[in-house]
């Protein structure tokens, strides 16, 4: 889709919610209405606005925000009152910001989903205190005008007047400038990466995180300072990645938007808001990508652009899925291949879900590589059955990593959608490839082996994160840890399983097997019916989350960021259709049980032999991946806004200072006319990471905004 | 007093303070139950601690909770299938009726029951007037286990 047929879009949708539209009066008309249509049409204004970004306009929900319309409603609240629908909603939402809103806009929204699903309108008001069993109401039936309506009454229509009238955001170049002496990336830059630069998401191809800048050490890093500081834009989840070449910081913000900047300075040079704008909570893009003249995002909206380097102007660009598609993982380049993944493959759609390579110079797709297997393709027969329609899930949320040796690239893939086999009728089917580790030829796609860590997994415990080459000798390995949080080790030539390490409590899995790396499930999971509940430790936060690892090379220490908490989940009934699925569960959060409610663990293990070499732990968990230097100086920063520095080879913490909100995003090290700097981000939104701490830490206080960037360096 | 008789009294309570020696020890620190938006209020700040001893197959048990945002009611020993997993209550415990108290109670053990323990998937639950399907649980693990390295 161009620039101007999305702008045109924008419009349309912009009108449309001007436009008059009258509610019907609808469903079970036996019972008494409990709210009245003006509460509703208010009510959808809210939802739309504080809500639709996560549980999504047609209420189908989506990643971790259940369905608000239909079954999954029903299932989740049909036997609980409409007063604790209310409390659930006004004291857990927005994701991010529980109590934000006033009490009148809750109960609208109440109202709304209550009308939603075939309660009958009134004229009662809702508030707060009524209090009836939602099914003796409401049928789940979701009617199509409430899933785009309506604008009665005079403040309605007053709000959709104002919104009408009010000005787009910003669009486009908003600011134009050159980049100066800017240097073509090449093909051997992103394989032997420059010492002062960090070119791509995990700074090399194999994913370590690791610096060789050493300038700031154990022994002087207690001497950092603010060097500089950058407002990025609020709103969506920001979990950025700044990618530094030529003296230039390329920063991805929220809603899409792109900038350069001088990285000595902070000083802006260019910044293009391709949209859209993101909305609440979802919509953060982890890494750009370098390469020759270009710069390049995915965005998520599920298109990738390719912007000129120097001026920030689109050069070429590609729709990567359906509009129900996203894209936060980012992208690498590979041998003049742009490689890209593609999330929001909850819902049931016919493109299923997939990874994507385009040639880097003209944007033409050359290649995809379905995550989902499909019928009648290798691995096809493991989805029960189930038609290609109703194989969700299995989405590619984080970037790759790639042996330019081996000519080969590692990618993590995520679980089946919905979230439980219950829901999704799949049996005991392992539905390739989710929660796999996938080997490709990055020229053609192909795939050359996986390895799948947890088949027919059912409690939303991904095994998408990083994957970390390190040869040991001979022997090269692919290192992972997903949720669950077990670290493995695989032969990244042949996908041979070679060891896994429990690094956090877990009770998902009785056994894994130490020759074949094979798990075997409690038995009540893989007994497992809907609306049943079932203990998840780890839950859905994960032993291990998208704070990525780093791997400490002179010692060949794997310092990874861990989270400790668990979940009581229950799996729902979901509409078998086009449109349908989601991840269809209902969750309640309770502490790790050992852990004294310590829900940050910070480990390092030596990679050669697994061994746990130092470890800790902390109230608050980790929301910012590790970055280690050659200095011995390992960083990273918390929920709580905590961001340290820590002696890599003991781990005991050597610097800490606090930011304005949680550490969030990806560190990372580079240098300029002989100064090293450390870079990170403060950053709010995202899922299960930021939704368990803001549950279970009743004590830490966050402001409602906070992305931003800091620069630290030792004193001139 | 001869010097018998205090070899005998040091023999004597050399035996008593070698008593616990035979029996295990286990503990827990006592954890809100699982809750959601609707009733975290309820539990969120309620906390307590337990200590256990198993003499052969007796197990005893004795803690405290406070921060209740109601009174306590009851509680019991349950087991589940693993750590973490909720499961049947297997007896009761003697809680006091308060905000914040202590509570006490002695089960015998089957051979089933005692592989639980072993298998830290037995653990007590407190309940309250507003949490009746439990305020604060806690899984039991055996004494000393290095919970923060």
């Amino acid at each position: 889709m161009s620039r101007n047929t999305k702008f045109l879009a924008g419009a349309a949708g912009l009108a449309a919610l001007g436009a008059a539209y009258v509610l019907t009066p609808h469903a079970f008309a036996q019972a008494p209405g409990i709210y009245n249509l003006e509460q509703a049409t208010n009510g959808h204004s809210a939802y739309v606005a504080s809500c639709g970004g996560c549980h999504r306009a047609n209420l189908a929900g989506g990643g971790d925000a259940p369905a608000l319309g239909g079954s999954g409603f029903m299932s989740s609240f049909g036997n609980r009152s409409t007063k604790d629908l209310y409390n659930f909603i006004a004291k857990s939402m927005p994701a991010g910001a529980p109590g934000s809103l006033s009490e009148t806009q809750y109960t609208n929204i109440t109202a709304y989903l209550l009308y939603a699903n075939g309660a009958k309108a009134g004229s009662a008001q809702f508030s707060k205190d009524t209090n009836v069993k939602v099914s003796s109401v409401a049928d789940g039936k979701v009617l199509a005008e409430a899933i785009a309506p309506p604008s009665l009454g005079k403040m309605a229509a007053a709000e959709a007047r104002a919104r009408a009238e009010a000005p787009p955001p910003a669009h486009g170049l908003t600011v134009t400038g050159t980049v100066k002496n800017y240097v073509d990336v090449t093909d051997d830059m992103l394989v032997h990466p420059v010492d002062g630069e960090w070119l791509m998401y995990r700074r090399n191809y194999q994913g370590w995180s690791y610096s060789p800048l050493k300038q700031i050490t154990t022994e002087n890093v207690k001497g950092l300072t603010l060097k500089w500081a950058w407002n990025m834009n609020e709103g969506g989840a920001s979990q950025v990645t700044p990618i530094v070449h030529a003296g230039v910081m390329f920063l991805s913000n929220t809603s899409n938007t792109v900038q350069a900047l001088d990285a000595r300075t902070g000083e802006l040079i260019w910044e293009n808001r391709i949209g859209p704008v993101s909305k609440i909570a979802y919509g953060g893009t982890r890494s750009l990508a370098v390469y020759h003249d270009k710069v390049y995002v995915a965005t998520t909206d599920a298109m990738i652009h390719a912007l000129d380097a120097r001026t920030g102007k689109i050069v070429w660009e590609q729709p990567l899925g359906n509009p129900n598609n996203s894209n936060t993982g980012g992208v690498m380049v590979m041998r003049g291949k742009v490689l890209t993944g593609l999330t929001g493959c909850d819902n049931y759609s016919e493109n299923n879900c997939y990874i994507s390579g385009f040639d880097a110079d003209t944007g033409k797709p050359a290649w995809r590589f379905h995550t989902t297997a499909l019928e009648g393709e290798p691995g096809g027969d493991t989805w029960n059955g189930l038609p290609n329609l109703l194989r969700g899930g299995a989405d590619t949320w984080i970037a790759g990593t790639y042996d330019p040796d081996l000519n080969t690239t590692y990618w993590g893939v995520a679980q089946t959608k919905p979230w439980f086999r219950a829901s999704r009728k799949s049996g005991n089917a392992s539905t390739l490839y989710s929660s796999s580790t996938l080997a490709l030829n990055p020229d053609d796609g192909k795939l050359k082996w996986y390895f799948q860590h947890a088949p027919g997994e059912s409690l939303d415990l991904d095994e998408v994160f990083e994957r970390v080459l390190i040869n040991h000798g001979d022997q090269k390995t692919v290192m992972t840890i997903g949720k669950p949080g077990i670290l493995w080790k695989l032969d990244r030539v042949t996908g041979k399983f070679l060891a896994a390490k429990e690094t956090v409590f877990q009770n998902v899995f009785d056994k894994i097997d130490p020759k074949t790396g094979a798990v075997t499930y409690r038995k009540d999971i893989l007994n497992q019916k809907t609306d049943q509940w079932f203990s998840s430790c780890p839950g859905p936060e994960g032993g291990h989350d998208w704070q990525a690892t780093s791997y400490y090379q002179p010692d060949d220490l794997l310092i990874i960021p861990l989270s400790q908490s668990c979940v009581m989940i229950q799996g729902h009934e979901v509409d078998m259709k086009l449109g349908g699925g989601g991840t269809a569960a209902s969750q309640k959060f309770f502490f790790m049980p050992g852990t004294h409610q310590n829900m940050g663990k910070l480990v390092a293990y030596r990679t050669s032999d697994m061994k746990e070499m130092w470890s800790w732990q902390q109230r608050s968990p980790f929301l910012s991946a590790v970055l280690s230097t050659a200095g011995g100086v390992a960083f990273v920063g918390d929920f709580d806004r905590s961001f340290k520095a820590i002696d890599a080879k003991t781990g005991k913490i050597i610097w800490q200072t606090r930011l304005g909100n949680t550490v969030q995003g990806y560190p990372v090290s580079f240098s300029l006319d002989g100064k090293q700097y450390i870079a990170v981000a403060s950053g709010l939104g995202g899922g299960s990471p930021q939704q368990k701490p803001t549950m279970l830490l009743n004590e830490v206080h966050r402001a409602s905004t906070g992305h931003q960037l800091y620069v630290f360096a030792l004193p001139d | 007093m001869s010097r018998s008789s205090r070899i005998l009294i040091c023999a004597v309570a050399a035996l008593l303070l070698a008593v616990p020696a035979f029996a295990a020890g286990y503990e827990a620190q006592l954890d809100p139950t699982p809750f959601d938006a609707t009733n975290r209020a309820d539990v969120i700040e309620s906390i307590g601690t337990v200590t256990a001893t198993l003499d052969g197959s007796t197990l005893t048990v004795r803690g405290t909770f406070s921060n209740f945002t109601s009174a306590a009611t009851g509680g019991s020993f349950r087991i589940g299938l693993a750590k973490g997993v909720p499961g049947d209550a297997i007896g009761s415990l003697t809680v006091e009726h308060a905000r914040q108290g202590a509570f006490s109670g002695t089960i015998k053990l089957t051979s089933g029951q005692m592989a639980a323990l072993k298998n830290e998937a037995l653990y007590v639950r407190i309940d309250s007037e507003k949490a009746p399907d439990g305020n604060v649980q806690g899984w039991l693990e055996a004494s000393g286990k290095d919970h923060v390295s």
